[in-house]
């Protein structure tokens, strides 16, 4: 039986890579909250122009027949791995071990005292990888949120599930706000029903009045507390109580249910 | 709430946005606050030559004509969910000369950034930042209502050699020449071996006149008093800052922390523990 061929490869960065490797990020994380890619120049000022990266310090994964970009790897001297992505679409379990062996060997080389590598948690491909190598892993630096103009925001996560909202309720919801930075109106309003989803700081007639601080609205909103746990936790008052279960259907609609990926290069 | 308004003035600084007059003095806060991260030397980087850079989004508080804090915002766009982004604002770095820490210089740039003409201008829905749990509960979270992210991202960490433990011996040592710890290191002298899994051995000679680190299979000690074996993850809990020596009994009663030497060389080894913990120190793992 003769020898396997290898789909892919792997080479140094090369100009005109930018466009590519851009996509690449857009297409792997499309599924994830997170900061967008903007732009080739923005990933060129992100990755290529860190004081702690130098162009040999960037590997490009190919496929060998095609030659399209299927990963990539942006090693520092510093020991980050600001990146490490690949196409979702091809087999990570060739590519991934391919790209941090490069960069192990980049960095040790380049004299690191240690790899950082950031990864999602659900990415079995870089797991596997990293705890073949040795790795252990870390809690990273943990990523905080908070809201600087929330009508804008209930508005916009309303209008995304407009749908879902015009279809099930047909209510205006008072909230009113303990304890929130002086910028946010401690009431707002949300009114849903079938003409559409309108939320504003302005006095509406309104059908359930919600009371609760700040940070549980919040956190409702961001994912991170789920509408029955906060009610069976007493974190927040519904009146008239006969709306409670209307009202915690309509936070759980409102909810975000992202996945969260933050690459390094993001937070260096 | 403008620039420059009451809430500072009351505290006899102001704040304002930045000015190109400020760049030296906030490179200097920078590197002097963040000097672990290539020697503080980022700012024209991260933010001059950043394409999304907006100068009016860096706060100054500025007391007597001396920039005593800064707080940089920096444009984003966040995507919510795979059909919602939105514009954001990533709060970077902020810091405040340690002078000055504790009189609510931070909060006052915080909330002048918030007010300012560029963020009503741009006018960003969400703000995130990077940050350290308690330094995030203690203020970000009760100044600027910032709540934990449930990311799911996760940081696989391997250490390829031991350069930052023979840095921290080298401020050590330097200590011990100035005559620092003489009396604690009276007639003490220590061979240790230090085996961890997929890591450099790693092996310190400790002694009166001071510690001598060597690293890998040739600089390390077959006469060694004392041998631990354990893997970079118990390692890790151990030198947290909080129940180190709870850590320590934990780890070794589990198995996870192995020692091996004679009893004497043990207890000494015990008794100065401090010397190993300030070689760990510094976020070494």
């Amino acid at each position: 039986m003769g020898k396997k061929v290898a789909k892919y490869d792997v080479r140094t960065f090369q100009d005109g890579d930018e466009a590519k490797i851009a996509q690449l990020l857009n297409k792997a994380y499309a599924d994830y909250g997170g900061p967008a890619m903007k732009s080739p120049e923005y990933w060129r000022w992100r990755c290529l122009e860190r004081p702690d990266v130098e162009r040999s310090g960037l590997f490009v994964a190919f496929d060998r027949l095609k030659g399209d970009v299927v990963g990539h790897v942006v090693a520092g001297r510093s020991g980050n791995v600001w990146e490490l992505c690949y196409d979702p679409e091809h087999d990570g379990e060739e590519i991934v071990p391919m790209l941090i062996d490069k960069a192990v060997r980049y960095l040790e080389k380049a004299g690191a005292t240690s790899i950082n590598i950031t990864a999602p948690e659900e990415d079995k491909a870089i797991r596997r990888t990293c705890m073949d190598y040795g790795f252990i892993s870390n809690p990273p630096s943990k990523v905080f949120l908070s809201v600087l103009d929330l009508v804008e925001l209930a508005s916009l996560l309303a209008n995304d599930k407009r749908g879902e909202l015009m279809a099930r309720f047909d209510e205006t919801v008072l909230v009113k706000l303990e304890d929130a930075p002086s910028w946010i109106s401690s009431t707002i309003f949300m009114k849903i029903g079938k003409n559409g989803v309108q939320v504003t700081d302005k006095l509406l007639p309104h059908s359930v009045n919600l009371e609760t601080d700040f940070l549980t609205f919040c956190s409702l909103l961001f994912g991170n507390l789920s509408p029955s746990k906060a009610l069976s936790s007493a974190k927040f008052r519904v009146t008239p109580s006969s709306k409670v279960s209307t009202l915690v259907e309509i936070l759980s609609c409102l909810r975000m249910k992202t996945k969260w990926f933050f690459p390094l290069s993001e937070f260096g | 709430m403008a620039e420059g308004s009451g809430l500072s003035e009351a505290r006899e600084y102001s704040c304002r946005s930045l000015d190109k007059r400020d760049e030296e003095e906030v490179k200097r806060l920078i590197k002097n606050a963040f000097r672990e991260f290539l020697d503080g030397e980022y700012w024209d980087w991260k933010y001059k030559q950043n394409p999304d850079f907006d100068p009016s989004l860096v706060m100054v508080a500025e007391k007597d004509g001396q920039v005593i804090g800064c707080n940089h915002w920096l444009l984003k766009d966040l995507r919510l969910s795979p059909t919602l982004e939105v514009k954001a604002v990533l709060g970077a770095d902020i810091v405040v000369n340690p002078e000055f820490r504790g009189k609510g210089v931070g909060k006052a740039l915080l909330v002048s950034l918030r007010y300012s003409e560029a963020v009503k201008r741009n006018n960003p829905v969400i703000i995130y930042m990077f940050a350290d749990a308690n330094l995030a509960q203690n203020f970000y979270t009760p100044t600027g209502g910032y709540v934990p992210l449930p990311d799911r991202t996760v940081s696989y960490v391997k250490i390829l050699n031991w350069g930052k433990v023979k840095e921290n011996a080298r401020l050590l040592n330097e200590e011990i020449s100035a005559g620092k710890f003489k009396s604690r290191l009276a007639g003490f002298e220590l061979k240790v071996l230090f085996k961890i899994d997929n890591a450099p051995a790693l092996c310190f000679y400790i002694a009166e006149e001071g510690i001598q680190v060597s690293e890998g299979d040739d600089g390390c000690f077959e006469d060694a008093d004392i041998v631990v074996c354990s893997d970079l993850a118990t390692l890790r809990q151990m030198y947290r800052k909080r129940g180190r020596k709870t850590n320590l009994f934990r780890a070794t009663l589990t198995g996870k922390l192995k020692f091996r030497g004679k009893i004497s060389k043990l207890l000494s080894f015990y008794r100065n523990l401090w010397i190993i913990e300030q070689l760990f120190s510094r976020r070494v793992i």
